[in-house]
């Protein structure tokens, strides 16, 4: 388990996060939403240490340590291009300390969810297609046995088919961790998450249990005071 | 322990089978570094070697020279490159999270640039023995005095590998730095009063010890300060590399890559 305790960040005059506190429970998928800008990357960024904050800390109970956080960041990134899937899957684990034999073992469970990874495994993570990629540096964390996984814009440049995919691998794969997911994908989050929190003027102001596309649609304009339209 | 090696030898796996797939970053490196080198036979840049250590084959010290200055300037460059490309690959984040320190995995990947390098330096032998006869005596302390030296510049390029994570672009500093090593570290030939100075560089030791060795003079003062100096820049450049790295997280510059 995990929780965040009066987190304060601020960029220059601007600050991004006024004081979170927040217990992440092990087994739920929890999802933070918030238009561009609001902090959410900051946060995640804090959390695995890649950010310093202002203030506050992050504790980390279980015996869990800061190297148990894994972050995914958005867009293509996050894989070594020249090297094939199979070598980008193994050495992701590796230096999270596990055997190579774990890892592989690992890649099997989960591998029935995601049949490109088996066919594409001596493929270049570079010849893989955007959401190949996408879907591929996430599968990377989930093999491994980090106990936090963290994903910037989680179904970002998926298709339906590869958004329902990690749907699966994401509930298959959150027993026995935390998972934090940042996302516009309101129908995607929707589906997926245990809890979500609304970010708003750097603070944490609501949060709830699983909410239909339609409520959660409703809730965000109502808070963020957008149109999504129908 | 046993699982720390392993990580380590994953780095260095990924690093020369990505490199092997991108093999044009290997032939251009023969190219430049063979054309560089040429030139410098060509100019006769190192005569003035002969009658500064008393050695008649004074291409063979500026070879030699010259391989040792290769082995600096890519243990300086090698671990900015990396560190520029992990994080705008994104592949930095989750070296900094993984179970083993940071600068362990950096120190694989360099060590697979050494070893690519190598191959390049094999390249740049057979050059000089085919092209110009020279031809290279190694002696096992000669190895080790680039081995501790390669070291101690691995420190200066900590120094450069946390700019580089601070200031992002840092691409014409280590240029200066390369093309500097090259003028006062006696790796061509330099003026006295540069030398008592730069001698505080781990790679200007080590080419005077290079040079004492197939001399046959004596070398046993500056192996001692060669193992001073290398140690020194070690220590600042893993403390540089911390400051650097901790101003980062504070300002946020690792999220803006």
């Amino acid at each position: 388990m995990m929780k965040v305790d009066n987190i304060t960040k601020s960029y220059g005059n601007n600050t991004v996060l006024r004081g979170i506190t927040y217990n992440f429970e092990k087994g739920n998928i929890t999802t933070i939403l918030a238009p561009n800008g609001s902090g959410k990357t900051t946060l995640l960024s804090i959390i695995s240490g890649l950010l310093i904050p202002d203030s506050g800390t992050v504790h980390f109970y279980e015996n869990w340590e800061p190297s148990d956080v894994c972050i995914v960041l958005a867009g293509e990134k996050n894989l070594y291009m020249k090297n094939t899937v199979l070598e980008n899957l193994l050495y992701f684990g590796i230096i999270r300390g596990m055997k190579k034999r774990e890892v592989t073992e690992n890649i099997e469970r989960f591998k029935d969810y995601l049949p490109f990874i088996g066919e594409a495994q001596s493929k270049l993570a570079e010849k893989l297609s955007y959401g190949q990629k996408r879907l591929l540096s996430i599968f990377s964390a989930i093999i491994t046995n980090a106990k936090c996984i963290m994903i910037d814009e989680a179904s970002e440049g998926l298709d339906m088919e590869y958004a329902n995919i990690l749907k699966i691998l994401l509930r298959k794969s959150a027993e026995d961790r935390v998972i934090i997911l940042a996302s516009h994908d309101y129908d995607f989050v929707s589906k997926v998450s245990d809890r979500l929190i609304f970010l708003k003027d750097g603070k944490f102001i609501e949060e709830h249990g699983q909410l239909p596309l339609d409520l959660l649609k409703k809730r965000y304009m109502e808070i963020f005071n957008v149109d999504l339209g129908d | 322990m046993v699982g720390a090696l392993r990580a380590f030898y994953w780095e260095i796996k990924m690093s020369i089978m990505g490199t092997i797939r991108y093999r044009f970053g290997v032939f251009s490196d023969i190219i430049v570094f063979s054309a560089l080198l040429s030139a410098f036979l060509l100019s006769d840049s190192g005569k003035s070697y002969g009658s500064v250590y008393n050695y008649s084959n004074y291409k063979e010290l500026l070879v030699i020279g010259y391989m040792a200055w290769m082995y600096a300037v890519s243990s300086i460059s090698s671990i900015s490159q990396i560190i520029s490309g992990e994080l705008r690959g994104g592949t930095f984040y989750k070296k900094y999270n993984s179970k083993y320190p940071l600068q362990l995995l950096l120190l694989g990947r360099l060590l697979a640039s050494l070893l690519i390098e190598s191959v390049v330096m094999i390249v740049l032998l057979l050059l000089a023995k085919l092209g110009w006869n020279v031809e290279v005596t190694f002696h096992p302390l000669i190895i080790l005095a680039i081995i501790i030296s390669t070291i101690g510049m691995y420190g200066i390029g900590m120094v450069v590998a946390g700019m580089t994570i601070f200031y992002k672009n840092v691409r014409s500093v280590i240029f200066l730095i390369q093309m500097g090593l090259l003028f006062v570290t006696d790796t061509l030939p330099v003026a006295e009063g540069i030398l008592s100075i730069s001698k505080i560089i781990p790679l200007t030791s080590c080419n005077l010890i290079i040079k004492y060795i197939l001399a046959g003079q004596s070398y046993s003062h500056e192996f001692v300060l060669l193992c001073i100096t290398a140690a020194g820049f070690l220590a600042l450049g893993v403390l540089c590399f911390s400051c650097y790295l901790k101003k980062a997280r504070k300002k946020g510059n690792l999220l803006f890559y």
